[in-house]
């Protein structure tokens, strides 16, 4: 008995050993990936939009997942990191990180800003204010012709490092990896943190989070301000690799990208936002010649995911894990008839009414 | 000390709370009791800030409550559990006693990013506090359960764990026994009449379990459609005839013949 309650928390332990090796592997496998492939432009392209588009779902799932808010407007999210990127640049003659966390905060203000109302609304009411918020974004990019170029957009001018010009394939690649890196650590700091632990409150318990001193209103603005911030640091890699920035980049199916991004990749998952980016970025690549069709099988996905696997990619191995490891799960009601006096004398899945 | 004077709250045409006069003082146990419906866990929500009275004042320690949103009152050292236990279930156990000590961080996002100093002494602080508060209600063992995972009877001690963990004044426990076997209920029973002397903390407890109600309080309010139809020692409750027939009567006709 004593092995059956051993167990998850050895599984755990297990778990988190193997989790750090798998990061440290994949990062291996990131930082050498240009030895290889540095050379062929449209795979570097394609592993910078990886990176890209792992960002942005990675901060719309720290909306969604651990914020319990939803969002499905955050392309316009990423077009005013990536407007802020080419505007200031084609201006001012800044350091590229300057450029890089201005990008950053522009966003934030603009995230804080759609925030206020959408923190006073809920589930769908607020799907369509971020909706709305998508669409309009490249539409007022149209409109501002003077500022973002109109129709036409703008060409991001050349940033260097020293001789390096960051909008190479391989230079760029790194500064998306480097970025992509600082934001989970930073991201998984927030969450490691009390604002962290409010975000999860109000997710869970909207009604019980004020007793708690959580001001509800108020920490929504802010989870969609720090989600808003990692979208600007996108935007900047996104104008950088693209090259220039238009309106036609930011249409809704980019904003329904992410949303996808995170269902396929799992609710709170750091993992699965960014194995979910990158499988969805790759069957758009696959699919480009099929037309239209590719927003079909996005949406597809999402159904498909739902259904089948909820909790998405990364709650894979666990539930695969449940099914093999079988019923070594206590039933929860076995637990309550032991008690809390029992925890120290016997299993709660061992005990019965008649001990307690 | 807790003073509410002259409470009355409706909601619509129904009168939840009827000019309601009730004093806790503070280093005791008052227990709140009545039928369903009578208006208790109303007056919870009146001094917790969730719902707006029409008339009437709530005072902790001369302080108006009523001027104070929801989310500040536990700045006052008050704090409560809930009714449904609403834990919040994506995180552990430890995580969710720490979000009732979270109050005093006045860190924000970037200091939480940073990782300073000042948000390093809470988390410590806040983990001490919390191993202290687990082990007061005997459930060290759960510590990093996910809440969601938990059953019945640990969800309700979690739940008043959180309650706990600031120092606080004054608690307001929302049923805690409600659903609980009978040796998790003696248990509570003894946690309960210990927080008085170990929190130094006022404790005001509406449950259905008489025997536990009145074994553990020094005094009992006792509320009929919205109104204080008797109040007194538990001994004093016991005896009396109001009493008895609110609950079997279960009316205001029972209650004006026991008068």
């Amino acid at each position: 008995m004593l092995l059956r309650r051993a167990r998850p928390v050895a599984a755990a332990r297990a778990g988190a050993t193997s989790q750090k090796a798998a990061t440290l592997v994949v990062l291996a496998v990131a930082l050498v990936f240009p030895l290889f492939e540095g050379a062929n432009v449209s795979v570097m392209g394609i592993a910078i939009e990886v990176l890209t588009y792992g960002l942005v779902t990675l901060a719309l799932n720290l909306l969604m997942g651990y914020g319990g808010q939803v969002s499905i407007g955050h392309g316009g999210l990423l077009a005013v990191g990536a407007y802020t990127t080419a505007i200031v640049a084609t201006r001012f003659r800044l350091p590229f990180i300057v450029v890089l966390v201005l990008a950053g905060v522009v966003t934030a203000v603009v995230g804080l800003l759609l925030g206020l109302p959408a923190g006073r609304l809920r589930s769908h009411y607020l799907a369509v204010a971020t909706l709305g918020f998508g669409v309009a974004v490249p539409q007022i990019a149209l409109n501002l012709g003077s500022l973002t170029g109109g129709f036409t957009g703008l060409i991001v001018p050349t940033p260097y490092i020293g001789t390096i010009a960051l909008n190479e394939p391989v230079p760029l690649y790194y500064v998306a990896l480097g970025i992509l890196a600082l934001s989970v650590v930073a991201i998984r700091s927030i969450l490691a943190s009390p604002t962290g632990r409010r975000f999860m409150a109000v997710r869970d318990s909207e009604d019980t989070a004020p007793a708690m001193g959580i001001n509800v209103g108020r920490t929504k603005v802010v989870i969609f301000t720090v989600s808003s911030f990692f979208c600007g640091l996108a935007g900047y890699v996104f104008a950088l690799n693209n090259g220039i920035v238009e309106p036609d980049s930011f249409t809704f199916s980019l904003s329904l990208f992410f949303f996808a991004a995170v269902i396929v990749g799992g609710l709170a998952s750091i993992w699965g936002s960014l194995i979910g980016a990158a499988l969805l970025v790759v069957v758009q690549q696959e699919s480009v010649s099929l037309g239209g069709f590719s927003e079909a099988i996005l949406g597809a996905a999402v159904v498909v995911m739902l259904l089948l696997a909820p909790g998405g990619l990364a709650a894979l191995p666990r539930r695969l894990r449940g099914l093999v490891a079988g019923a070594w799960r206590p039933h929860p009601e076995a637990v309550s008839a032991a008690g809390p006096l029992d925890q120290h004398r016997a299993p709660p899945s061992a005990g019965s009414p008649g001990e307690g | 000390m807790l003073r509410i004077e002259d409470l009355s709250l409706s909601f619509g045409g129904v009168q939840a709370i009827d000019a309601l006069h009730l004093t806790v003082p503070d280093g005791t146990i008052t227990a709140l009791i009545g039928p369903n419906g009578a208006g208790k866990t109303s007056v919870l929500n009146v001094v917790n800030g969730l719902y707006r009275p029409q008339r009437g004042c709530v005072l902790h320690d001369g302080f108006d409550l009523l001027s104070l949103p929801s989310y500040r009152v536990i700045q006052r050292g008050i704090t409560r559990s809930f009714q449904n236990v609403a834990l919040f279930g994506g995180l552990s156990v430890i995580d969710n006693l720490i979000l009732g000590f979270d109050h005093r961080s006045r860190t924000g996002v970037v200091r939480d990013l940073l990782r300073t100093r000042a948000l390093r002494a809470h988390e410590r602080a806040a983990r001490i506090r919390a191993e202290e508060v687990l082990e007061f209600l005997g459930i060290t063992a759960i510590a990093r359960r996910r809440a969601d995972e938990l059953a019945f009877g640990e969800r309700k001690l979690v739940d008043l764990g959180r309650a706990l963990m600031p120092r606080p004044n004054l608690v307001l426990l929302d049923e805690p026994a409600a659903g609980l076997v009978e040796a998790q209920k003696a248990w509570l029973a003894q946690v309960l009449s210990r927080i008085p002397d170990e929190f130094g903390a006022a404790v005001l407890v509406i449950d259905h379990d008489m025997r536990l109600v009145l074994g553990v309080s020094t005094w009992v309010v006792v509320m009929d459609f919205g109104r204080k139809i008797a109040e007194g020692t538990p001994d004093e409750v016991r005896a009396n005839p109001v009493v008895l027939a609110a609950y079997l009567g279960g009316g205001p006709a029972g209650a004006a013949q026991g008068q």
